[in-house]
Order: C-alpha cells, then structure tokens, then sequence
C-alpha cells in the first residue's frame, strides 16, 4: 500500500478499534490508494487471478488473494472495526471489486458470501459470535454457505422441513439441503430450519450457523450441466449447534432468509456487473461489425444495471433497506448476463460452446452454461416477478 | 433529486389542467432564458417528464436544446420558433417538429449554422405519423433562410444540444413509460374475465412486472445522468447510452401494456396510442435506440472498451453518501 496504514489483525478486533483513516477519506481517495497498491503489487496480484476452470485451483487462488487484500488491509475496509474490519461502507467494497475487475478478476469464487451472508450476520448474528468468526471470512481462512432450499422447497421456502430441535443449550438439525453452493469447500452453513410446526409456514423458522465439520453434517457435491462442483447437497443427521449461533431469533429465521436474499438479489449485481463489463469488453476486442447492434445493445442494457446496482449499493451504504426492489436488480442482472453470454457465443463461437482452446475459453464455455441457470437461482425470474406484482405494483391476489 | 422529482408532480398537475399554460406558470421561458441558472436543463427536464406523462404538448425539446447563451443571443426575440430536428431515415430535407404546426422553424444545417427557414407540413407523411398535433413532419420551403448563428460559432456547440435533445427526449419518454404503466395496471384492476380481475392472473402479472422492471431501469439511469451531469455540457456518450435505454424501453413498455390492456388501446382516441407515437416519434430523433446501440456496439469493437458512465464515487457523492 502507498500509504502507510496500521494494519490490526484479527486477533485485535474489538470495539475499541477505530476506523482507519483511509475509510473516512473521500471514495475518489480511497480509489487512488487501491490502485497505486495494486501497480505495487501487481505480480502477486496476477498470479492469483490467472482463468482456471479447474474449481479447486480456483478456489485456492481465490483464497490465496483473499489472504493478500487482507493483509494489505483493502478486504477490511467496507466492515466494521468490532469484526476485524477497517470501517467504511459497501462502496468502499464496491470500489475494490470495480477495480479488480479491471484487472482482469474474474470474480470471488467461494467469497461471494461475503457480499451475501457477511451483512446478515452483521445485522442479526450474536455479536461475540459475529467477532469471533467474522475475521476468518475477511481473511480468506473460512468460507460460509447459505442453506435454504431442500428437495421439496425451491421457490416454497416457507415450506422447508429440515427440523431444528432445541436441546440442552443446542439447535439439534435433522434433514436436507440441496443446491447448496460452495458447500464442498465451506466450513460455516447458514442453515434455515424449522423449530415450529409446518403449519406456522414462515413464522415457524430460525436461522441458524452449521459448523460443516460437525458430527452428522455429510456435504454431497453435485456435478453441474457445465462439468463443476460448485453445488452440493448437505445432509443433517442429528447435528449440534450451539445456541449462541442461532442467527436473529427463536422462529425469527425469516426476517434474516429475506434481508440475506436481498443482497442476493441486488447489492450483488454491482459486484457481478463490473465482471459482466470485463467480458463484454473482451468480446468487443474479438468481435466483427456484425455483432454492433447486438454487442450495443448489451452495452446499454448494462449500464441500466450499473445504475440500478450502483444507486442500491448506495443506499445500502447509507443504512436504507433494500425491500422488494432488489427484485428489480435480479431480474436486471440475469437477464443481461443471459443476454451477454449469447452475444459472447456468437463472438467466439466454437471456442466458447465447446470451452476448446485455452484455460479462458474453458471458463467462458462454463460460464456460458451457468448463465443459463442464473433466472433460477436467488429467487427464480418467477419469483422475482411475483414479488414486484404484489408488493411493488400491489396487483393484489 | 426530490427537488427533481418534486418539479415533475408540480408540471404533472399544471399540464393536466392548463397544459397552454404550463410552460409559462412555471416560469421556464425565463429560467431557460437565464444563461446564470444552473436549474435551467434541471428544470427543463423535469418539465419534459411531466409531459410525456400528461400527454401535452409544447415547444419544451426545442428550448431546452437550446438552452445555451450564445445560441439565445443569437436567437434573442426568436425564441418561440421551434427547433427542427432532421428525420435523414425518412429523406434529406425531412424534418420534425414537436408542437403544433409551425410556419417557420430553427434549423441547424452542417456547414451554414443555425438556420431560421419558412417550412411546411410534409405533403408525402403529413398523415401517416401523427394524429394528435403532437409533433409535425415539415420540409423547408427553400434551400434559403436567414443565418442565426454562422457555422464557426455553431459547430462547437453541436455535442452538447445534440445531448440535451437526447436527455430531453429520454426523459419524456419516461414520463410516457409511466403514464402507459399506470394507467395498464388500473385497467387490469378493474377489468374482469372469468369472474375475476385479469390482473389476478400469472401471466397478466409477468407483463406488467417486467414493464416496470423496464420502467425502474431508465428511472435509475436518468437519475443518475440528472445528479451527475454537469448542466451546461452534458456528457455526449452519456446522453447516447441513455437516449437509447429509453427508446428500448419505451417501446418495450409500449407493446407490454398494449397487451396488457387489450385492443382496446389499439383504437385511435385510447390514450395509449397517443403515448406510443410520441414515444416513437421521441425515439426517431437524435438517433434512434437502434441506431445508437449499433454506434455504442461499433466504438466499444474499436476501442476495445465498454463505458463505465459514471464512478461509483460520483453516484453516492450524488446520493448525499461519502
């Protein structure tokens, strides 16, 4: 890092921690920092950003930046100083996202949690617990999970059946998740489960932290269409959690599943835009006069997305509440990377349908396949549509 | 942006009532008049928001386009000309002009400048585009006209109205965006087919919530364009990237709440026939979406790079944020 930044470590979160400096500074200054330490640093950083469609690899590179933006400090700032964080906002995250992205980063694998889980443990968790765990996730040491769906609970979630049974100071869980992402290499579940009676629906369910190593936890990954493991199935059979990582609420559990989707749904599309943009722009570099209006109008379409996103991470820094409209910015958000794919495809053709070529190619061959999928997961494009009907558009049942 | 937001409820109500008046109640003659008003374009544009929603018509494009001292100078006692806008889709002389039927128009002609011509109404589409006095298809009566402003002074002042026209029309087009959407979503809550309100149906539902979904995406981008754009000379690939946002969406929004509220909106008097040639009209000048996406698409295949607008430090400096 250019300047010189006291660097806490984990071990030292407290309360008591101010914020850096850097993190009052203004965001054009912050924005500065980062990139003079990025120049600096600029082999370490490459090295850990290299395309691998290899999941393993990956998600050891991912670890391996997560561990250097950490100990330079950048994936502290956007978090509180209690959890290990440096203060500042989203938008100080934003900006580290942005520009990595710039660089040619091709996301963060296993630490998207953070931008999904992280808030919701901040907003809900038991705050000895929060601090305890938390600098592991900043630090790249431990990755978290979401689960909430189960075979006969996709878009139903109030419907789940996972049993969460309080006993002797423990949430004791029995059942199944499935479309568990990341799983495979997660050491925290944030399990959605039911302590009261089916009939209760969503008032009957907590939210609750799984240890994966736990007794009874067994993580089946899943092969995908596009030849990964990023899903997987995780069986409880009798699993202990202790109370203390209950996550809201006794039967609260759906205040923290909706303030979780909601960043899911929208926060998340300014992380996953600036990607969207590095791939458009690669594809410009390849494509033909042909593909103007489609390559134009993909474009244009992203930077409705950009303000969409941009404009909701500001709230959200800010303290606003995201609500239903984080509708709006999944359905934004998956369409255009529907949308960009299929111009990519016709850009690159065989290299891409097939993933022939090299390790990018391989990557974009994934990734083509997983946009496919993307109107499903989070909340399918039904759901999200559902939802801005009843509550945004009050249509009325 | 309340204060946005607030100008455009305020024209909404005075153009649904004294739309003849509205322009000068609100004292925008004066304020676009006034080189010293950072709120002119503001203003303007909020004002052409609120009339694509109402479904008046006025000179408001023309002025807010130009709105630059030195072309108000140059115009000074003219103002009430209209600005033509060229429809090179339709044939070289063929020019369009928002308002009622003009005997002369502002013409800005590559190599003269700033023209003021005599025009009539175009005799070949006289008829076939616009039926509500919205916007007139002319053509000059001569190759002749009076000079206004020579092409030395003209030519660098081109970007930024062709800008302002872009944001102009893309604002008004949201303002016709929201109109459609409103009035689609009354409907269908009040028409009943078997037994029910139609909009209790899925499918009714999807349509209406993806026409809003299009609808939020220009708000948000007009929103920031509006917070971040500095008033008197705008960002030119800005104002291309959000002219074709809006005539994407306006006409994406059109044909969803058409088939939300049924044939009925196809007949001539519907309200909704009257919003969709403007947003058509709109969405022929200055460029087209289809034209623009297809520029935006060429210059990213030749630079190799995608626009990123704005920074996300701008937008919450904007947003009151740090």
């Amino acid at each position: 890092m250019s300047m010189s930044i006291s660097i806490q470590g984990p071990e030292s979160a407290s309360p008591h921690i101010e914020s850096h400096p850097l993190s009052l500074a203004t965001l054009t200054t912050f924005r500065s920092e980062f990139l003079a330490w990025c120049r600096a640093n600029s082999a370490e950083i490459a090295a850990n950003m290299l395309p691998h469609p290899d999941y393993e690899t990956r998600v050891v590179a991912a670890r391996s930046l997560q561990r250097l933006l950490f100990d330079a400090g950048w994936s502290r700032f956007g978090w509180p100083t209690w959890v290990g964080g440096l203060g500042g906002s989203a938008l100080h995250r934003g900006i580290v996202y942005e520009e990595l992205s710039r660089i040619g980063w091709h996301g963060p694998a296993i630490f998207e949690h953070l931008e999904i889980i992280a808030p919701t443990l901040l907003e809900f968790g038991d705050p000895d617990f929060v601090a305890e765990r938390f600098p592991r996730f900043l630090d790249g040491t431990q990755s978290w999970v979401q689960g909430f769906s189960e075979p006969d609970a996709g878009s139903d979630l109030a419907s789940i059946r996972t049993r969460g049974v309080i006993d002797d100071g423990c949430v004791v869980i029995t059942g199944q998740k499935i479309w568990t992402s990341w799983a495979k290499w997660g050491h925290t579940c944030l399990a959605l489960v039911r302590t009261g009676s089916v009939e209760d629906r969503h008032r009957g369910l907590t939210m609750v932290a799984v240890d994966l190593e736990s007794p009874g936890v067994d993580v089946r990954p899943i092969q995908q269409a596009n030849g990964t493991y990023e899903l997987a199935e995780v069986f409880f059979d009798e699993v202990r959690a202790p109370i203390d990582q209950i996550i809201g609420e006794i039967n609260g559990g759906w205040a923290v599943a909706m303030h979780l989707l909601a960043h899911e749904r929208g926060t998340l599309a300014w992380f996953r835009h600036n990607h969207f943009r590095q791939r458009l722009a690669q594809g410009a570099e390849a494509s033909t006069p042909v593909e103007d209006a489609a390559l134009g109008a993909a474009i244009v379409q992203l930077a409705g997305l950009r303000a969409t996103a941009g404009r909701q991470l500001a709230v959200d820094a800010a303290g606003g509440s995201l609500g239903p409209t984080a509708a709006f910015t999944k359905l934004l958000m998956t369409r255009l990377e529907q949308q960009l794919y299929d111009v990519l495809l016709r850009i690159h053709g065989a290299r891409m349908g097939f993933g022939v070529g090299n390790a990018d190619d391989q990557l974009l061959h994934q990734e083509y396949l997983f946009s496919r999928v993307v109107t499903i997961y989070g909340g399918s494009e039904q759901m999200q549509l559902m939802t801005l009907a009843n509550r945004v558009l009050k249509l009325g049942t | 942006m309340n204060d946005y937001l607030a100008f455009v409820e305020v024209a909404r109500s005075i153009l649904s009532e004294r739309p003849e008046q509205a322009f000068a109640e609100l004292g925008l003659g004066e304020l676009l008049s006034d080189p010293d008003s950072p709120e002119a374009e503001f203003a303007g544009y909020a004002f052409l928001e609120a009339q694509g929603f109402s479904g008046a018509t006025t000179a408001a494009l023309s002025r807010v386009a130009l709105n630059d001292p030195v072309i108000q100078g140059a115009i000074n006692g003219r103002g009430a000309v209209p600005l033509a806008l060229p429809l090179e889709d339709v044939g070289p002389s063929v020019w369009m002009v928002f308002g009622p039927p003009p005997n002369e128009v502002l013409v800005d002609i590559p190599e003269r400048g700033l023209v003021k011509a005599t025009c009539s109404l175009a005799p070949d589409v006289r008829s076939a585009l616009i039926s509500d006095s919205y916007a007139q298809v002319v053509q000059l009566d001569s190759t002749g006209g009076s000079v206004l402003l020579p092409e030395l002074q003209m030519k660098p002042l081109r970007p930024a109205i062709t800008a302002r026209i872009r944001f102009g029309a893309a604002a008004e087009i949201l303002g016709a965006c929201d109109r459609m959407l409103e009035d689609a979503v009354v409907y269908t809550q009040a028409r009943s087919q078997f037994g029910k309100s139609i909009a209790s149906f899925q499918s009714m539902r999807d349509i209406l919530a993806w026409a809003s979904t299009e609808r939020h995406q220009l708000r948000e981008l007009l929103s920031c364009c509006w917070s971040l754009q500095p008033l008197r000379s705008p960002d030119v690939e800005i104002a291309a990237v959000a002219k074709a946002l809006a005539g994407h969406c306006g006409l994406r929004i059109a044909q969803l709440t058409l088939q939300a509220t049924g044939a009925i909106a196809f007949t001539a008097p519907h309200g909704h026939t009257g919003h969709n040639r403007r947003i058509l009209a709109l969405n022929a000048v200055a460029g087209s979406s289809a034209e623009l996406q297809r520029e935006i698409g060429a210059a990213a295949r030749q630079s190799g790079t995608v626009p990123s607008l704005f920074s996300l430090d701008e937008l919450a400096t904007s947003l009151g944020g740090s």
